[in-house]
């Protein structure tokens, strides 16, 4: 059993004595009069006193602190005693008798008397400095946190943005993707080309990687026709060596363009042109791939082709026309060393009958004579070279398509005699081998000599007539026939002869070189009178097969 | 005066062989020829006051013969043209002697063909040279008489007697016989025959229609000459 008394009392002060001395927070009271009646260690060293004792009876003025501080704890003391009520937990910056600027914590309460009257103000004031430092730590390390998550939220959603871009980009990417597709679908569509990739094996084996549509719909063959790099498959045969050395050249690393024939999967040829390219690889050191693309240039080269026969067509009415010029310039070519020489040896027959011939003039005809004698040799050797130049180059040819490409001549040179030239062609003519400008020529000139027997005012109207049939077992028979004046049949043969002409400016070699022409084909030549008027001039061809025997 | 001139044979071809040959050929008859490769020297160098003839080639590079006979009938020139041609046709001859040439010779000749054809030109010159001058003569002798006496003259060639001119010049028949006897001694006439000839070459004719007294169909032929 515990029994209050003095001893009680006295340990209950010392006890409290005790915790006032030891807790860590300065404790002070003051009596009204505002000056201290005791503090605890903590607070004399914080008031800048060396023990607590020394404390009383002074004021805040006489203290460390300076005066507005002073001033402040004085106010706050006022206000708990004249109010009778607690000032809690007042943080408040103090500078301590050590310097130091501590941040307290103080609580002021008043002190009552046993009758209840305010006779003091306690105070207790913990230094939180620490706690505030810890605090403010604390706080700085929140706020960078906070700044740091701020910062990784800001990158996050520029990442987030950027991946947004991105798949916006990405999208219209795979709209112009689809558009370009589109649009190379279009062109691969509505142009002639097509591209292709090939890859090339080490042992320049090729296979097809890519392959545009329109090789399909350009040679009717399937991509597999040629998708082992085989374009011997669907090459013109002519054209083999073509697109053999297309290959080998690529192979070797060099760039071409060639142009060749394919045949379509329908027979028809279409020619291509092809601009192909060796991707190198500098690692493996060969040719690693084959691009390329090919045009259809079928319609270009149509046309060229159509250009260059009509060429031809001019050039061959150039050498038809020719062969008559040809006559009339070596007339002249002849004519003139001719009329040298004649009226130079007439001249010195003359000279020669005078008493005293004039020996300087006579040695000057007789050397005229002798010039212009071998000019004349000249012409006809020139003529010989002609001639030999028009060997025949021999095709199969169609004598009815012949004919009709030189009607257009034949009419209009008849135009210009007065006459007209009616053509009789059979349509069942067999084929024959030949040179078809030289059986044009024979016919245009059979045509002249024609109309040139027509030249004389005569009554019937001048007609000649070109007729071409089937002549058993031979082959084909070319007659040209007109209602001139005739032949006298005693001379009919001799009209083939070289220089043989009843025509005052002609030279005798036209039905010459026709016969010459004709018999070089394997045929014959000969002339006969007509019965009523006229002559018939008679070509024989054999057909292809029977020209060897003939 | 130009008729005692020598001759000159022109020769304008192209071809050097023939025009040299032509050249020969005309000395070897003791006539003097000169030669030229092209019409255009040949105008070059031509004078129409030299007698001759010409010797011409049809075609020829730059202006042919042709067309030089052309241009010369356009100056008044009247020389005598003997053409040749290696290739002559009928309607290139026709045009050639229509147009006045002496011959048209086809190469190759005979030289006495062409020699002939000379000849003929220059015997052609010749006389046209003559009837120029006979012309030229009675212009000068007509220039002498009096307008008076001219008109007397007209009456005389237009064949009125003496009394029919005197009565349309308001005179008397002896008035117009004086006159007439003036102008038969101006035109030294003999007779009046002679002074019509005259008178005709003097161009007087070409003026008669213009006279009050003309009587068509009464003129003399313009060919009738002295």
């Amino acid at each position: 059993m515990h029994k209050p008394g003095i001893d009680d009392t006295h340990e209950e002060r010392r006890l409290l004595t005790s915790i006032i001395a030891h807790i860590p927070s300065g404790v002070f009271w003051k009596g009204r009069d505002f000056r201290y009646r005791g503090c605890n260690q903590a607070f004399a060293r914080s008031a800048g006193v060396d023990r607590p004792e020394d404390i009383v009876g002074k004021t805040d003025y006489e203290l460390a602190w300076e005066k507005e501080q002073a001033d402040y704890f004085r106010a706050c003391d006022r206000l708990v005693m004249e109010e009778n009520r607690a000032l809690l937990n007042i943080e408040e910056v103090e500078r301590q008798a050590d310097g130091r600027q501590a941040i307290l914590l103080t609580s002021k309460v008043p002190l009552r008397d046993d009758e209840g009257r305010v006779c003091g103000v306690l105070g207790i004031d913990t230094d939180i400095s620490h706690l505030k430092q810890v605090e403010n730590e604390l706080r700085q390390i929140r706020a960078e946190l906070e700044s740091r998550v701020q910062q990784r939220t800001a990158e996050l959603s520029a990442a987030n943005e950027q991946l947004r871009r991105e798949i916006r980009d990405r999208e219209r990417a795979e709209e112009a993707l689809r558009a370009s597709e589109e649009r190379y679908r279009l062109v691969s569509e509505l142009t002639s080309d097509y591209a292709y990739s090939f890859s090339v094996e080490p042992g320049g084996r090729c296979r097809a990687e890519w392959l545009t549509d329109a090789f399909s719909r350009i040679s009717g063959h399937p991509p597999s026709a040629i998708e082992n790099g085989d374009w011997g498959r669907i090459t013109h045969p002519d054209d083999l060596p073509i697109v053999e050395r297309r290959i080998r050249c690529l192979l070797a690393g060099q760039s071409v363009v060639n142009e060749f024939r394919i045949i379509a999967r329908d027979g028809h040829i279409r020619w291509l042109r092809d601009h192909a390219r060796p991707i190198w690889s500098e690692s493996e050191r060969r040719v690693i791939r084959i691009l390329g693309a090919a045009q259809d240039i079928t319609d270009r080269k149509q046309a060229e082709e159509e250009a260059r026969r009509h060429q031809a067509a001019l050039a061959q009415v150039a050498r038809l026309t020719t062969l008559g010029e040809l006559a009339a310039q070596l007339a002249h070519e002849l004519n003139q060393p001719l009329c040298t020489m004649v009226g130079n040896a007439q001249t010195a027959q003359r000279l020669l009958a005078a008493p005293a011939p004039d020996m300087a003039e006579l040695r000057d005809a007789l050397n005229d004579i002798v010039t212009f004698g071998k000019q004349a040799a000249t012409v006809i050797k020139q003529l010989r070279e002609f001639l030999r130049q028009q060997q025949p180059r021999p095709i199969i040819l169609n004598v009815q398509r012949t004919i009709e490409e030189i009607a257009g001549l034949l009419e209009a040179d008849a135009r210009q005699h007065a006459a007209r030239v009616r053509f009789d062609i059979a349509d069942d003519l067999p084929a024959i081998r030949g040179d078809p400008i030289q059986l044009q020529q024979v016919l245009l000139n059979l045509v002249r000599n024609g109309l040139e027997a027509m030249s004389l005012p005569q009554e019937t109207p001048r007609e000649l007539i070109v007729n071409a049939s089937r002549h058993a077992p031979e082959g084909v028979i070319l007659r040209v026939s007109d209602n001139g004046v005739g032949i006298d049949p005693a001379t009919a043969e001799r009209l083939f002869e070289p220089f043989f002409t009843t025509k005052p400016a002609g030279l005798g070699l036209g039905l010459a070189i026709c016969r010459s022409i004709i018999e070089a084909h394997g045929g014959r030549m000969w002339a006969e009178p007509r019965p009523d008027r006229g002559t018939t001039f008679c070509a024989v061809l054999p057909a292809l097969g029977e020209e060897t025997s003939s | 005066m130009t008729d005692t001139a020598m001759p000159v044979v022109f020769i304008v071809d192209d071809d050097l062989g023939v025009r040299q040959m032509i050249a020969r050929m005309v000395r070897s008859v003791q006539l003097t020829p000169r030669t030229f490769d092209s019409v255009h020297e040949f105008l070059d160098q031509f004078d129409p006051a030299q007698p001759g003839c010409l010797v011409l080639d049809v075609r020829m590079p730059g202006e042919s013969g042709l067309e030089l006979q052309e241009r010369l009938a356009r100056m008044g020139v009247r020389i005598p043209i003997v053409f040749i041609t290696g290739h002559g046709d009928i309607p290139m001859s026709v045009r050639a002697m229509k147009a006045g040439a002496v011959d048209f010779i086809e190469k190759p000749f005979h030289d006495q063909v062409l020699l002939d054809a000379i000849h003929t030109a220059l015997a052609r010159d010749r006389e046209q040279r003559k009837a120029e001058s006979a012309r030229a003569d009675a212009r000068a002798r007509l220039a002498t008489l009096t307008p008076r006496e001219r008109e007397v003259l007209s009456g005389v060639v237009a064949g009125l007697a003496n009394k029919q001119i005197a009565a349309k010049l308001g005179t008397t028949e002896q008035t117009i016989k004086l006159h007439r006897g003036r102008v038969m001694n101006k035109m030294r006439a003999d007779s009046v025959a002679e002074l019509v000839i005259l008178a005709q070459r003097a161009g007087v004719m070409d003026a008669q229609e213009h006279a009050p007294w003309s009587h068509p169909g009464h003129e003399p032929s313009p060919e009738s000459r002295a």
